[in-house]
């Protein structure tokens, strides 16, 4: 798959470590305490070292090596630099200096290095976070943890089931995609050239075929699950329970303290 | 004029964890005019080499050359390369996307440059060929038949008149008439001097049409040669995934009863011959 083979945000890697190992809903509320105090910690630069330091930490127990963690924000690489340039280009106060017409601030400077990061470092924990869960455990944990809204009608089974679908038809789909595009390209297909609406327009010759597969799987599936008398959430079992241990808690408890410290450091201290 | 494939090896996935090697090694022609069948196991690697056929996958190592121009990335003949060679992948129906049958058939020859007039005569030969009738044009693809969708997907492939013409299991899903007739059409194209790369895993179903067999096994080429000879040399040598012809079976089957069938991959010569060694042990 020429094409499509480079796609790894947040993909799956199976090895076995101690976060691997980890409940799934310890990970998932580490990336959210995580991510919350990125965006919390914002009046100086420092906390990004204790961020920095808590990657390396991760990276460390997980077995995946921190260029392999760095290697997962390629894809959103562009939309980094792309916020970075807004934030230095767009922004009034003290000037630094200028090329030409372009006026370098001194606060536009600050605010545009902060944005990169407080993205990077966003971007960095849910990668981490999906790199080290597979779907399945990302889904389960992510229903037992809606599951006190239930009585609020929040359909946490349904959603949970939304997303192992979803994920587990992203190899399937993206397959699919790579065939219609080499049939179209074998009729003499045009896809990368032209301007923005001439590319798009090249592209219905695949999203329409694209489309019919998507409904007709869809559809199969629907009702391949009916035949196996899927009726939703009510009264079903689990094969592996989660179960939360010891590590669970102090992994998460970790995690907490590291994040209330940066906050509050950076808050009222520095 | 011929498709030359030379020391091919492909690999998915390098440097990966996830590294798989498809190809390794593979080297064979097809003159025009020639009926070639590749048939392999499933993973066999036919389908990427099928793909590298008119640069739609360039090989890891190795060479492909096409009416003696070499592919490779961004070449700038590959568009005409890619006319000369039409390639149906499986279930071509999977491509239809436009909202008239004549639309559909219009998309590569608008792409390859065809004027309008022209491609339209070639689209009511393409039509003919497949036995469609003309007032399937107005129609929308995807309200016709499963078996006329595969027709004019096919038709909308080989309306530009391509020389080569390479099949990824143009059969399948088809009953016993629809693949009687996609053969006929085969036949009629191979008669007009179009060459048949037809890629399958059933060898009994090409036998009798193909000029050439070429058996993968692991991504290796295991034989090729004359349908006859292979099949004959695979009665010795059995490849991976591979089932001889029924009648072949059958007559091995009774071989190993104590029956002293004498073996050939002509299926009427070897009905007779079954025939008298029964009769005569049977008096």
């Amino acid at each position: 798959m020429p094409f499509l083979e480079h796609l790894s945000l947040g993909q799956y890697v199976p090895t076995q470590s101690f976060v691997h190992s980890l409940d799934p809903r310890a990970k998932i509320l580490s990336a959210i305490a995580l991510i919350t105090s990125v965006f919390l910690a914002s009046t100086s630069l420092w906390p990004y070292f204790l961020w920095f330091v808590v990657l390396i930490a991760i990276s460390a127990l997980s077995k995946l090596s921190l260029k392999t963690i760095m290697a997962s924000i390629k894809p959103v690489l562009i939309l980094i630099i792309f916020t970075v340039l807004i934030n230095l280009l767009f922004a009034s106060g003290e000037e630094l200096f200028r090329i030409f017409f372009i006026s370098i601030t001194k606060e536009g400077l600050a605010a545009s290095i902060k944005m990169g990061l407080r993205l990077l470092f966003l971007i960095l924990f849910a990668n981490i976070t999906m790199m080290t869960t597979s779907p399945i455990e990302l889904s389960d944990g992510i229903e037992s943890l809606l599951s006190p809204f239930k009585r609020f009608h929040v359909p946490a089974h349904e959603f949970a089931m939304m997303m192992t679908i979803a994920l587990r038809f992203i190899p399937t789909l993206l397959d699919e995609t790579d065939k219609i595009i080499k049939a179209q390209l074998a009729r003499g297909a045009d896809l990368d050239s032209g301007n923005l609406i001439k590319r798009f327009k090249a592209f219905i010759p695949v999203l329409v075929p694209l489309f019919v597969i998507v409904f007709q799987r869809a559809d199969d599936l629907a009702i391949a699950m009916e035949a196996r008398c899927y009726r939703g959430g009510i009264g079903r079992s689990r094969m592996k329970p989660l179960r939360w241990t010891l590590s669970d808690g102090l992994y998460l408890l970790t995690v907490l303290l590291t994040c209330a410290s940066g906050v509050v450091l950076d808050k009222w201290v520095l | 004029m011929s498709i030359e494939v030379r020391d091919v090896s492909y690999i998915y996935h390098k440097d990966t964890p996830l590294e798989t090697v498809s190809l390794s090694n593979v080297s064979f022609s097809v003159e025009s005019g020639e009926w070639v069948a590749i048939v392999g196991h499933t993973g066999s690697g036919k389908t990427t080499l099928a793909q590298m056929l008119n640069g739609l996958l360039f090989p890891s190592q190795g060479e492909v050359f096409v009416d003696g121009l070499k592919l490779y990335p961004k070449a700038p003949h590959l568009k005409s390369v890619r006319r000369k060679v039409g390639l149906a992948f499986q279930y071509p129906e999977h491509q239809l996307f436009a909202e008239t049958v004549l639309e559909e058939m219009m998309y590569a020859p608008k792409n390859f440059g065809i004027p309008e007039e022209e491609a339209l005569r070639k689209i009511k030969e393409a039509l003919e060929i497949f036995d469609l009738d003309e007032e399937v044009l107005s129609r929308n693809p995807f309200e016709l038949s499963g078996g006329q969708r595969r027709k004019v997907a096919l038709a909308s492939i080989v309306v530009t008149e391509p020389s080569y013409l390479v099949l990824d299991e143009p059969t399948a899903g088809l009953d016993f008439k629809g693949r009687q007739g996609l053969f006929s059409v085969l036949e009629a194209f191979k008669g007009r001097g179009v060459a048949i790369v037809q890629i399958t895993h059933d060898i009994e179903m090409v036998l009798d049409y193909c000029d050439r067999l070429l058996i993968l096994e692991d991504g290796r080429k295991k034989l090729c040669g004359p349908p006859g000879e292979v099949v004959e040399d695979l009665i010795d040598r059995p490849a991976k995934g591979l089932v001889l012809p029924d009648i072949l079976e059958f007559a091995l089957h009774l071989r190993r009863a104590g029956l002293n069938v004498p073996l050939t991959w002509r299926e009427d010569i070897l009905l007779e011959n079954i025939e008298k060694e029964v009769s005569s042990c049977l008096s």
